[in-house]
């Protein structure tokens, strides 16, 4: 799966800044993936010999 | 809101996405990539990391979207509910995450159903770039939240002070110093995890310098309080009062300035005379 760094000192009482670090993280890795998922489609489409 | 809130009002205004000097350590690990992605996804594709063979169908990359957004835009009203003071601002941050996740949903969506165009990838990366901004926004939102119960628990400690210099008989000095013991204890706290954020050297001992001075003179203005209230008449007795208590105060101050990113006057300890 996907590395989130940790922001967290207190676990028990996180403050709101790294309540949010984890979710943030996780949206711009799917971000991220979907607009990689061209170079994949991109590969398909030279792949295809004529 | 944030004409009725002076210190929600001050940091609105401040906010300018061009410009983002980021004070706390959690606020940077947090941005720095963010807002490096924000850059690259526009600029540049060869300097994201390919992962070959783990490609999946582009609708369930959209749907992984669709469910993240929602997951960041669920924490963001729980933050944005636990705290009225700010409930507000917070929720108009998330609402913005909500229609640019929207707008990227359907700019995604377009790109799934033909992901060799390039205007449509286009679109959704400036669909993603304003969905990443709005994140930023809110996560900037949120150290301000931090910032807020910061000085919340610092003027309930200030209270407690003037209650204190107040006082005029043993119990009623008492029962205020319980409550400030209380009080200052929960500010000492939280004056810590400030510290262990901030980026800035001089600040942080700033902070920690505060944060002695309110843990150690805490008895000493019990004594000093004590010997005042029992003897009114003597001047040497108020006098010493309030020096502990200025001393108090300034520590109280200084937690207020370094909360609200004042900087303090840098001192040269390397010059002079000695």
């Amino acid at each position: 799966g996907i590395e989130i760094p940790s922001t967290q000192f207190d676990p028990q009482q996180p403050t709101a800044v790294q309540r949010l670090a984890e979710p943030s993280q996780m949206l711009k890795h799917a971000v991220v993936n979907l607009i990689n998922y061209q170079d994949d489609a991109d590969l398909a489409t030279r792949a295809i010999p004529e | 809101m944030v004409e009725n809130n002076p210190l929600m009002g001050s940091i609105a205004a401040r906010w300018d996405p061009k410009n983002l000097e980021i004070r706390t350590m959690s606020v940077e690990k947090t941005l720095e990539p963010l807002v490096h992605q924000v850059t690259t996804l526009v600029n540049s594709k060869s300097t994201l990391k390919k992962k070959k063979g783990k490609s999946k169908r582009a609708s369930a990359l959209v749907a992984a979207v669709e469910k993240a957004t929602e997951n960041f835009i669920e924490r963001g009203e729980q933050i944005a509910y636990e705290n009225p003071d700010i409930t507000q601002e917070m929720l108009t941050a998330v609402e913005e995450v909500r229609k640019t996740g929207l707008s990227m949903s359907v700019a995604a969506r377009e790109f799934a159903e033909d992901p060799c165009s390039s205007l449509k990838r286009g679109n959704m990366v400036r669909a993603a770039r304003n969905l990443l901004s709005a994140v930023t926004r809110l996560l900037i939102l949120a150290d301000m939240v931090d910032v807020h119960l910061l000085l919340k628990s610092l003027h309930v400690v200030e209270d407690d002070l003037d209650k204190l210099r107040d006082a005029s008989s043993q119990d009623e000095l008492m029962s205020n110093m319980r409550q400030f013991g209380r009080n200052a204890n929960e500010l000492i706290k939280q004056a810590a995890k400030r510290q262990q954020e901030l980026k800035d050297p001089q600040l942080r001992d700033d902070l920690a310098a505060a944060r002695a001075i309110l843990k150690k003179h805490s008895t000493m203005l019990l004594t000093a309080s004590k010997v005042y209230v029992r003897h009114p008449e003597l001047d040497l007795a108020k006098i010493n009062r309030d020096y502990v208590l200025k001393q108090v105060c300034e520590a109280v101050n200084t937690i207020s300035d370094v909360a609200q990113g004042k900087a303090s006057v840098p001192q040269d300890t390397y010059n002079g005379a000695g």
